[in-house]
């Protein structure tokens, strides 16, 4: 298991130099500069070209990524926003707990609500019980977040005049940040819990321990549900990536400073360091979410952590 | 009993839940403490006067810093600030600015003539500022009280322009060194001052009590970014906001609402259609006179801005800018003239036109969708391609564009317009002017001559012949002039709303 973790570990390496190449080069490609960006439409050339060379943008292509990379490595050093000035790593430092926060609640929320819904949806299919839920998870997990967001500002800020509709003052502020991007996925889950849940139940497995007098409520919490969850976890850990660094029409609507903003508006004035640095940071994020849902399949599936055992004995 | 827990707890976490909740309560709190609760559309990039151009930074920066004169934005005079006066030599080179004295910063410095001096030359430097400074050769600080500017050649633009030029306080500046911009300073001399700056999530102001005007009404300012408007709206109604620039979609129901104060203001800004010459059939004048007769201006602006915007004839607003002519070349809604220029064209029986460029989301799109819908009445077909703001400036620079929709904020003076013209600005490549196709030269001469006279009459006369010019070509067409939608709590008082920039130094509370 740890050599698995240490060499998953190590593949970031090429992941984060591979990346933040890629990225470069996208950010390269897209047409106009970065002093065009920031200065507007009214401006001189040469006032263009000073801010340019000001910001190192004038120097060629790889003189500008291996002066990056080697800031980022040797010093840890994700550069300067050309728009602020500041540091990259603290603007990140700044946004990241928002946006690990958003998503880390918002998957919590859509699991409470998706998995145990889901597994009574199987367990009672084709019934009312199964009827109701999959056509209310069909309905919200094809409605866009900022839309169920609008909503619930609509009656919980305006309506109630219960929570201040934008802003991160207290742990408030995130409850309809967290129940946007939630529901949503709770549908999603849902789904997913009950066709995973469904193929597991008729499972011989499930059959046999029903047979040596297990009672239904064991049958289906204690042998069938741990094998139903591995892609329920895999689809989580999924979307929490995505929610990292994709919920950006949710942190617009509720003035969340998150990740997501953070390199929509990089993009938008070819702010490369908030791009890549950025960026990277998502990828490792990610990185090590998809680590964290293939170790986390050892703890839910006994088969998969044999196997780890098994490997360990041979070696 | 069981139960009988899982209510308790239930009713606990409910309790906890709804404590936690609420607005930030402002009912019970008196006058003199009371928070002003404001948002802008993005959040602040940099505590810099000198490192940005963005609308909403200045929004902030005009509460903590100060220029010599500001240039009240409805009429288009020029408030003392920082300077008492001045005087300008004989041939129109050499400003002499007499400074304020007794004029403190916000970390106890007294203002002195060299801090004035290290803030225009600070501005020279400084590629986000430094166009308002253009034509200034030299800055010098004589004695405490004076500070001499001078210019390569005659420039009646100069005090609009250093209208945004804002003095910091050389100490502050310098201890900070790299850093300044980044963090909270005390450079300032406004009636605010940074208390708190958390850039990207909120920032804080109080009135600043040395100010030397009198300390001002509201003690304190709290900013918030909120980039949506709907949001933005939803934050006012529920009280989290007491003032608010508001969408124009929902002016009538907050009009109607006893509970807000409310005021409609045209501001300085100008929405246009730019029309590629480059381009066939759109180097053929006929047809971009066709099109100028075509454009019904009304629709556009019912359309686009639900009639409360003004209908433009001019692409400077002739009574808020200095300079401005309000005669001269307009074109207006006429099809038979329309039609006649068509017929006169090389494409009599109509033709394509090509695209309309536009940054998706905003009232932009809609006026390209009524201008495609103009054109078609005449017999001229078009495509309308959205893209993001950042894709659509830049192809236009480039070229890439056969019609665009958009618009542009003129600073006080005529001569802003010049540089959306004049060949020395990029920005002017909306319009390539240089070539054999107009005599840009002597527009060029017009813009130099314009802003070479200092008589008011004089540069009116100048640039009604340089604004018949370029309207002659049928290039740049002005649609209408915007209105700010404000709306505010009824607590507060707010005597006027400017276009652009707040003067919180003027508000009160009730």
């Amino acid at each position: 298991m740890h050599r698995f973790i240490i060499r998953r570990l190590l593949m970031l390496i090429p992941i984060v130099l591979g990346v933040s190449l890629l990225i470069f080069m996208i950010i390269d490609m897209i047409p106009g500069d970065p002093g065009s960006m920031l200065l507007g439409a009214g401006a001189r050339q040469e006032d263009i070209d000073m801010l340019n060379e000001e910001l190192g943008y004038n120097q060629p292509f790889f003189r500008r990524y291996a002066n990056y990379m080697g800031n980022a490595i040797f010093r840890f050093d994700l550069g300067r926003s050309y728009a602020t000035k500041r540091p990259v790593l603290d603007e990140i430092g700044n946004r990241l707990p928002v946006s690990l926060i958003v998503a880390s609640s918002a998957i919590f929320f859509s699991l409470i609500v998706g998995v145990p819904i889901g597994v009574l949806s199987a367990v009672k299919q084709n019934t009312l019980a199964d009827r109701i839920p999959t056509g209310l998870a069909l309905l919200l997990s094809s409605q866009p977040g900022f839309l169920i967001g609008i909503v619930l500002m609509l009656i919980f800020s305006l309506r109630l005049n219960l929570i201040t509709p934008h802003g991160i003052a207290n742990w408030t502020n995130y409850i309809m940040p967290m129940v946007s991007l939630g529901l949503p996925n709770a549908g999603r889950q849902l789904r997913f819990t009950r066709s995973s849940m469904l193929e597991t139940i008729r499972q011989d497995y499930v059959r046999t321990a029903r047979a040596k007098g297990a009672t239904e409520r064991t049958a289906i919490w204690r042998h069938a549900m741990k094998n139903a969850l591995l892609p329920v976890i895999t689809i989580a850990g999924n979307n929490f990536g995505v929610l990292i660094g994709g919920a950006i029409a949710t942190e617009t609507l509720f003035g969340l400073p998150g990740l997501g903003s953070f390199i929509v508006t990089g993009i938008r004035s070819k702010d490369v360091p908030v791009v890549t640095g950025g960026i990277i940071v998502f990828a490792i994020i990610f990185a090590l979410v998809m680590l964290a849902v293939d170790v986390s399949y050892a703890f839910v599936d006994p088969r998969i952590r044999a196997k780890y055992i098994r490997r360990k004995g041979l070696a | 009993m069981k139960k009988i827990n899982v209510t308790v707890a239930l009713l606990l976490v409910f309790s906890m839940f709804f404590a936690a909740c609420g607005q930030d309560g402002t009912g019970d709190v008196s006058s003199e403490d009371r928070t002003l609760r404001l948002s802008t559309r993005a959040p602040m990039t940099t505590s810099d006067p000198h490192g940005t151009i963005n609308i909403e930074d200045l929004m902030v920066m005009r509460q903590v810093y100060e220029p010599l004169f500001r240039q009240n934005e409805l009429t288009g005079e020029f408030v003392p600030l920082v300077a008492t006066d001045h005087a300008i030599s004989g041939d129109g080179t050499v400003y002499t600015f007499t400074i304020r004295q007794g004029v403190k910063f916000h970390n106890g410095d007294e203002l002195t003539a060299e801090d004035v001096e290290f803030s225009l030359q600070r501005a020279m430097n400084s590629p986000r500022v430094r166009s308002y400074m253009a034509g200034v050769a030299d800055v010098r600080a004589e004695g405490d009280g004076t500070v001499i500017v001078t210019l390569d050649q005659p420039n009646a633009a100069l005090l609009s322009n250093l209208a945004f030029v804002f003095i910091v306080n050389k100490r502050e500046v310098t201890e900070q060194g790299e850093e300044f911009g980044t963090k909270l300073n005390l450079a300032g001399t406004g009636p605010f001052r940074f208390t708190y700056l958390v850039h990207d999530i909120e920032w804080r102001l109080e009135a600043f009590p040395d100010y030397h005007q009198g300390e001002a009404d509201i003690k304190n300012i709290h900013y918030v970014p909120i980039a949506d408007l709907a949001a933005a709206l939803i934050a006012f109604e529920s009280g989290s906001l007491d003032w608010l620039i508001a969408p124009i979609a929902n002016w009538d129901g907050l009009v109607a609402n006893p509970a807000f104060n409310t005021e409609l203001s045209i501001g300085n800004h100008i929405s246009y259609a730019v029309l590629n010459h480059l381009n066939p059939p759109l180097d053929d004048i006929n047809v971009r006179l066709a099109i100028a007769h075509a454009i019904d201006k009304q629709a556009m602006n019912l359309i686009a801005f639900d009639g409360l915007a003004e209908n433009a004839n001019f692409m400077v607003h002739p009574d808020k800018n200095v300079g401005a002519p309000s005669e001269g070349v307009t074109y207006n809604l006429d099809l038979d003239k329309a039609r006649e220029y068509l017929a006169k064209s090389a494409y009599p029986n109509g033709t394509h036109v090509g695209t309309i460029n536009v940054s998706a989301g905003g009232y932009f799109e809609r006026m390209a969708q009524v201008l495609q819908d103009n054109l078609m009445a005449i017999g001229l077909t078009s495509d309308i391609n959205r893209m993001d703001s950042a894709s659509n400036l830049e192809r236009g620079r480039n070229q890439q564009f056969d019609i665009m929709t958009t618009g542009f904020s003129p600073n006080g003076d005529f001569d802003s317009w010049k540089m959306y013209c004049h060949t020395d600005f990029r920005g002017t490549f909306y319009n390539q002017y240089e070539g054999d196709v107009f005599d840009w030269e002597h527009m060029n001469y017009l813009w130099a001559k314009g802003v070479s006279v200092a008589d008011v009459a004089e540069r009116e006369a100048i640039y009604r012949e340089l604004n018949d010019w370029i309207m002659g070509t049928a290039t740049q067409l002005p649609i209408f002039h915007r209105a700010g939608a404000y709306v505010w709590t009824a607590a507060l008082n707010v005597p006027v709303n400017y276009p652009n920039y707040p003067i919180v130094y003027e508000w009160s509370w009730k």
